[in-house]
């Protein structure tokens, strides 16, 4: 392989970080859990278990409160036990994840060129995995999981994550902070090293749904156990929220009118969105786009809206549905010359020369000559009909 | 093996040295068996003190450092995890350390203006699935994503008879895979006339691979039978004797060797690769003839995308730190990006003299000698006159402006 090649190769495998983190976050989530249950709460039990067996002294008749203490051990170690097999498990899921994400990669480095059939195989299956990334974002799960299934590729998407995500976010919908805010728990050192401020948001909808039900006296309560504690990042705020008892619903005063504006909600699940993409090291928007985008930018030429000029074989020329998409973006540039046979779709060079009929329209060498042997000679120029002996076309030379 | 390819090959060693999925079933296994163990523990002492038996006091007692030895245990093994699982994100993070942050060439306006552009890109992705042979999952993928409901009466039907042709052609592929090419000369005897107005060869193609099939056999379908493959060439052949001679005669040459084929100058013609390249003569020719690409334009587009993306990214942090320009708000990109041969459709004629493109205003020119500029150089070589003799730039030959002739590429 060429140096050059193994550098494309090399772009392609950076631009799949996510690939690769996302499983390692999420593995080291679960270990983080299952260490905890070790240090925290066996430890925690141990603890408890000793001092109140101190209590015990069997000789005085203490049996039944020993046997209780035993029970009571039996049935939390039981839990544990539970717990740890879940957490063991997620764990095991996401280190295999992780091997088979590095294998895909490896394969990605390991093709011949990237005419090989190993390419195109594996940019099939990175398709599949863009569309699945996109169909999860999009909220069509029954569509992701299928193609997932029928492509092979269960471990190369992040189905789960997805549909986490989507859990929450429906409970925003329905107006409940409760499962967002459940889940800013499970992340909250994750949230305090970006300096997010979504927990903090989500209080202060809490809050402020108390106001709009005019349960004054709840919110003030509220408002003293989770807002007044962010004072220090988060004055301004506070403020406004303790000046809101003062307003009812419909108030028509503009900044606390939008405090109780209903669009919040909708701030607060994109908020949380793109908060659960950073912290997955994930991208805010579906690669997708963002290919779909780059392609047509660097595909998109004026010819693809000329119908004289268009290509059957070029997305862009499509109008009715790339070439709506390719209207935003830019038209590719280019510095050199690269002709293309309309008849064969092939590079006319040095090994394929193009070739000028007398009529002076360009088609490769090879399309004529093999047209020329099928008919005698004679060659048709497909774009005027116009016929014409092989030996009138002449070597164009377009440097 | 070059330098970046034994980088990749690090990181999966990398993983593997760490033996991070080992320790984590060590890790599993020394935690569950404690667990297992202090429960087994728990109910012999309960044993114990609940018969009275001597020594419960005792057993009683040393429940506390019971519990405590296997939490000490199961601890030290997770901290060993730990440390391999913190080799592994090092070299992870070593591994991505430059930030391809692909948000930043993000342009929302680009893509997703309007609805319509929502619906377009799933229409496109519909289309895609279709042409894949997912039917099914087509269908679920419009009704999740609403499709059916916005999108008028007309488009459905086209749809349908859309769904309906790639339905007969992956029928079609799917025999040819095992072997089976009934259909397929079927489907290519009642398009034939459609077939030779694109130039196609895959009637004969098809032909040709039947009588293959009934000289060599197919390993575990059927047997090669001479006679047989002898009576198909006599019936099928004559129709292609003005095209495929060559060919021809190359098949029934073979025939002298059937017995021996590998030791002889035909072996190539038993090789199965030939059924995977008729699957893909087939369905080009199938798509060319409902005037459809050869691959899927969803694919091509991703795939010159994601290629596209290393370059876009390093251009768009550029012009945002030189203009703060979106690199997707400008007319043009203002670099090249590199495609493969197979991902460039348009011929692009850029003058030699003046680096401009060639255009309908300013269109290429070939000069008598057969080198090709665009008119407008072609009129300052000429000193503003086409009459005036010059010599081309490129070569020794001379000759005037309006020798030259318009080609189109």
């Amino acid at each position: 392989m060429s140096t050059s090649e193994a550098k494309k190769l090399e772009a392609l495998v950076a631009l799949e970080q996510a690939l690769v983190k996302v499983p390692l976050e999420q593995f080291k989530r679960a270990f983080k859990t299952s260490q905890k249950h070790v240090e925290k709460e066996w430890a925690a039990l141990a603890t408890s278990a000793q001092e109140h067996i101190a209590k015990i002294d069997l000789k005085n008749g203490n049996k039944t409160e020993a046997l209780k203490v035993i029970d009571s051990l039996t049935t939390r170690f039981t839990q544990l036990k539970k717990k740890l097999q879940e957490s063991k498990e997620e764990e095991l899921l996401y280190t295999n994840r992780i091997r088979i994400r590095l294998q895909h990669l490896d394969d990605l480095l390991n093709v011949p060129s990237q005419e090989s059939p190993a390419f195109t195989r594996w940019s099939k299956t990175q398709l599949d995995r863009i569309l699945v990334d996109y169909m999860l974002r999009e909220g069509c799960f029954d569509s992701a999981k299928e193609l997932a299934g029928e492509a092979g590729i269960e471990q190369l998407v992040d189905i789960e994550l997805f549909a986490q995500s989507k859990m929450i976010e429906d409970a925003l919908k329905r107006r409940s902070c409760v499962e967002c805010l459940a889940w800013c728990k499970e992340n909250n050192s994750a949230l305090k090293k970006i300096k997010s401020n979504l927990e903090f948001n989500l209080r202060m909808q809490e809050y402020i749904e108390l106001v709009r039900a005019q349960k004054l006296n709840e919110a003030i309560l509220y408002l003293k156990k989770h807002l007044t504690p962010c004072a220090d990042v988060h004055l301004k705020e506070v403020q406004m929220a303790a000046a809101l008892l003062a307003f009812d619903p419909q108030t028509l005063c503009g900044r606390y009118k939008s405090l109780f504006d209903a669009t919040r909600w909708n701030l607060l699940t994109a908020q949380f969105r793109a908060t659960n993409c950073t912290l997955n090291t994930l991208t805010t928007q579906s690669l997708l786009h963002t290919s779909l985008q780059a392609g047509l930018a660097a595909l998109k030429t004026p010819q693809c809206y000329d119908p004289e000029t268009r290509n059957v074989n070029c997305p862009v020329c499509n109008a009715s549905v790339y070439g709506v998409l390719a209207e935003g973006v830019p038209f590719s540039h280019h510095v050199n010359s690269c002709l293309v046979c309309r008849i064969t779709g092939e590079i006319m060079d040095e090994g394929n020369f193009p070739m000028v009929l007398p009529n002076g329209y360009v088609y490769s060498q090879k399309a004529l000559e093999e047209m020329a042997l099928k008919h005698d000679g004679v060659v048709t120029c497909p774009r005027t009909g116009q016929q014409f002996m092989a030996s009138q076309m002449r070597k164009a030379f377009a440097i | 093996m070059n330098k970046q390819t034994t980088k990749q090959m690090e990181l999966l060693s990398d993983f593997d040295k760490s033996q991070l999925v080992d320790k984590q079933g060590t890790t599993a296994s020394t935690t569950l068996n404690h667990i297992d163990g202090i429960l087994a523990e728990l109910v012999r002492v309960r044993g114990l003190v609940s018969l009275d038996e001597s020594g419960s006091e005792a057993a009683l007692q040393s429940l506390p450092l019971f519990l405590k030895r296997g939490q000490a245990a199961s601890l030290e093994s997770h901290k060993s995890l730990h440390s391999s699982a913190s080799k592994v994100a090092k070299a992870v993070e070593k591994r991505f350390k430059q930030d391809a942050n692909l948000d930043l060439i993000w342009n929302p306006r680009a893509l997703s203006t309007t609805t319509t552009k929502e619906h377009t890109l799933n229409k496109a992705i519909e289309q895609h699935l279709i042409r894949e042979g997912r039917f099914s999952l087509a269908a679920r993928f419009a009704h999740e994503a609403q499709l059916s409901s916005s999108s008028s009466q007309t488009t459905e039907s086209s749809d349908d008879a859309l769904n309906a042709k790639f339905n007969d052609m992956f029928s079609i592929l799917s025999h040819i895979k095992q072997f089976n090419l009934d259909p397929a000369i079927n489907w290519v005897n009642s398009h034939s006339t459609q077939l030779a107005h694109i130039d196609s060869t895959l009637e004969f193609s098809v032909t040709r691979l039947q009588f293959l099939k009934l000289l060599f056999g197919v390993a575990g379908v059927s047997s090669g039978d001479r006679n047989a493959a002898l009576q198909y060439a006599q019936l099928k052949f004559n129709a292609f004797k003005d095209q495929h001679m060559k060919e021809i005669q190359k098949l029934m040459c073979c025939l002298l060797y059937t017995s021996k084929i590998n030791q002889s100058p035909y072996k190539a013609l038993t090789e199965t690769t030939a059924w995977s390249d008729l699957s893909h003569q087939f369905t080009r020719d199938f798509c060319l003839l409902l005037s459809l690409p050869a691959e899927s334009p969803l694919h091509t587009c991703i795939s010159v995308g994601v290629n596209a993306l290393p370059t876009i990214i390093k251009m768009s942090s550029i012009l945002k730190e030189q203009s703060g320009l979106e690199w997707s708000s400008t007319g043009e990109l203002p670099v090249e990006i590199p495609l493969l041969d197979r991902q460039r459709f348009h011929s692009v004629f850029a003058c030699p003299v003046s680096k401009e493109l060639g255009t309908k205003e300013n269109p290429p020119m070939m000069m008598v000698c057969g080198h090709v500029v665009c008119n407008e150089s072609l009129k300052r070589l000429g000193k503003g006159s086409m009459t005036n003799k010059f010599k081309c730039p490129y070569c020794p030959s001379e000759g005037k402006g309006e020798q030259a002739i318009l080609i189109h590429f």
